[in-house]
């Protein structure tokens, strides 16, 4: 849109190959992509992305089980560390200029900040320093962890935040994390939810809806207020989902929707999102 | 949600039978449900059900088509009115409902009379409540009038408060402040949407009583959410919500085409943006 660039997150299993959606997503107005790692057949979404000129904002590395990082066990810890830098090592190969990497899954305030997990993420990021490549710490639970990575490497210009609004809402009980880091954004992940389910407070991933901005209880003023307040991004990045979590249905209506449906309703409301942060 | 309970107002007349529903309430999200009472549809199997499933019975609709009745000084016309909100009552008691949600009128374009054997019957019905602990919550409907009248009798009497309908408030009452009169007594909700009063002139109709989803319709919930913050705290915030639309309207078709599961789904969505902005 005018004066703001708009991206979209693209996973791999919806009803086309990605490939496929990456023209679809260019002609509805969308800007830049950032596909996910893990299974994708990154070649083929590559080449599609530059056949129709849709910028590759950044690539997802890949997350299930991302608490290994923090093993004792060399043997686990070594092994997650091994497909991050497969990722990294992708991102080179294709120009992405940014990994959005997760410190954790969803711990809780008892998991360790281990030595071993500490050392796992300065090889990380001393190979992304050496590709170019930056690296988005991305809020999801675990906020401990998180902030011993961000203060770790607080004078490293290679790793900065990437800001989901929808984990800081059902992970993080609303804290302000843009506060925090805002001043290191690298990336965002706009999306809604209905915060917390549980009345005690208790997290979990099923309250991670990744719904579009405006259908759960997100104030968007406020978000757009504190991301304007935070470092300046060319590209606005939404990170949504068609499917519903299981046993729950918030995201049923979406697909009913074509692709085309559903990513043109993504981009309308990325743009009311985008419209206020650009003005 | 976290830090807040929602709760859903159930009628009897769903695609499946309410004790059936209950159970994908629970699942969606709510914490509590508000049966209506009725003649045709024993409460047994609903209060089972919200038991098993681990939901708070909040409130109890009493009847009310009879409202009008009440006032009546033909006891032949009002003793069977009576009869039904004292058994409804009853129903509370044995199913452990601490609140009956009453309504004071019903009918349109008429005059305020009150009447002595009116006051009579409410009293009669107070009087039972409080023997029962249960509390009566007068809900502003068409007919404001009468509920003021009923508002004012029972002034520092604990077991009669306040049922905010505010969709009620908007195509019923004007959009009276009814909360800057009576939010200090509130002791229920019946949160719901509309368009207002359809009618240029202001003539007040129930076909403009949509109780659409929040956010379907004119309410501005930022202001309603400021009221209710001023007003007494509530540990449950309900929704009194219909999924039919009124005779010769089409505002709830859309809800009609959903799976009710999926409708109810995006009612606990539109309850989860009212509430957190309540609780927060």
């Amino acid at each position: 849109m005018y004066r703001q660039k708009i991206g979209v997150s693209v996973s791999n299993g919806y009803k086309i190959p990605t490939a496929e959606l990456v023209p679809i997503l260019k002609k509805i107005g969308f800007d830049a992509i950032s596909p996910s790692w893990e299974g994708a057949d990154l070649g083929a979404i590559v080449r599609a992305a530059r056949e129709v000129d849709i910028t590759l904002e950044s690539l997802h590395a890949p997350y299930h089980s991302s608490d290994d990082i923090w093993s004792p066990n060399a043997t686990v810890g070594d092994a997650f560390l091994e497909k991050l830098l497969a990722s990294l090592a992708d991102a080179k190969r294709y120009a992405i200029s940014t990994l959005v990497v997760h410190a954790c899954e969803l711990p809780d305030e008892n998991f360790p900040v281990t030595e071993e997990g500490l050392c796992r993420f300065d090889a990380l990021v001393e190979k992304a320093e050496a590709y170019g490549i930056r690296i988005a710490l991305e809020n999801t639970g675990g906020a401990h962890l998180l902030s011993a990575l961000m203060a770790r490497y607080r004078d490293k210009a290679v790793v900065g935040f990437c800001f989901d609004s929808g984990h800081e809402m059902c992970y993080s009980h609303g804290e302000d994390l843009l506060a925090l880091y805002g001043d290191r954004l690298l990336v965002t992940h706009l999306n809604d939810n209905l915060g917390v389910g549980a009345f005690d407070g208790e997290i979990s991933w099923c309250d991670d809806l990744h719904l579009l901005p405006y259908d759960g209880v997100l104030d968007w003023n406020d978000i757009v207020t504190r991301l304007r307040r935070a470092r300046p991004l060319a590209c606005i990045n939404l990170e949504v989902g068609i499917n519903s979590r299981p046993a729950r249905h918030e995201n049923d209506k979406y697909m009913r929707l074509s692709l085309e449906e559903y990513f043109t309703e993504a981009y309308n409301r990325a743009c009311r999102v985008a419209y206020r942060y650009a003005k | 949600m976290y830090q807040q309970k929602i709760g859903i107002s159930v009628a009897n007349t769903y695609s499946m039978p309410t004790p059936e529903l209950i159970p994908h309430l629970k699942q969606i999200g709510f914490d509590a449900i508000s049966p209506e009472w009725s003649k045709a549809y024993p409460l047994a199997p609903v209060a089972e059900a919200a038991k098993k499933a681990g939901l708070i019975l909040q409130s109890l609709h009493a009847p009310y088509t009879g409202s009008a009745d009440l006032w009546s000084e033909d006891e032949a016309v009002s003793a069977p009115a009576l009869a039904d909100v004292l058994a409804s009552l009853e129903d509370a008691k044995t199913y452990g409902i601490p609140v009956l949600v009453v309504h004071a009128w019903i009918g349109f374009g008429c005059s305020f009379v009150p009447t002595e054997a009116g006051f009579r019957n409410y009293d009669a019905i107070v009087a039972k409540a409080k023997e029962y602990g249960i509390r009566i919550a007068l809900e502003n409907t068409e007919g404001e009038e009468y509920l003021f009248a009923l508002l004012d009798r029972y002034v520092g009497n604990d077991t009669v408060g306040y049922c905010w309908d505010s969709g009620h408030e908007m195509c019923y009452n004007h959009s009276k402040d009814l909360l800057a009169l009576y939010g200090d007594r509130l002791i229920m909700t019946h949160l719901n949407d509309n368009l207002g009063i359809r009618r240029f002139d202001g003539d007040t109709f129930w076909h403009d009583d949509l109780h659409l989803l929040p956010y379907d319709g004119i309410a501005d919930w930022d202001y309603n959410i400021a009221r209710l913050r001023a007003s007494r705290p509530m540990e449950i915030l309900n929704f009194e919500l219909n999924i039919g639309s009124k005779p010769n309207r089409h505002e709830n078709d859309k809800y009609m085409r959903l799976p009710i599961v999926e409708y109810f789904t995006e009612a606990y969505s539109r309850a989860c943006r009212v509430a957190y902005r309540y609780a927060k």
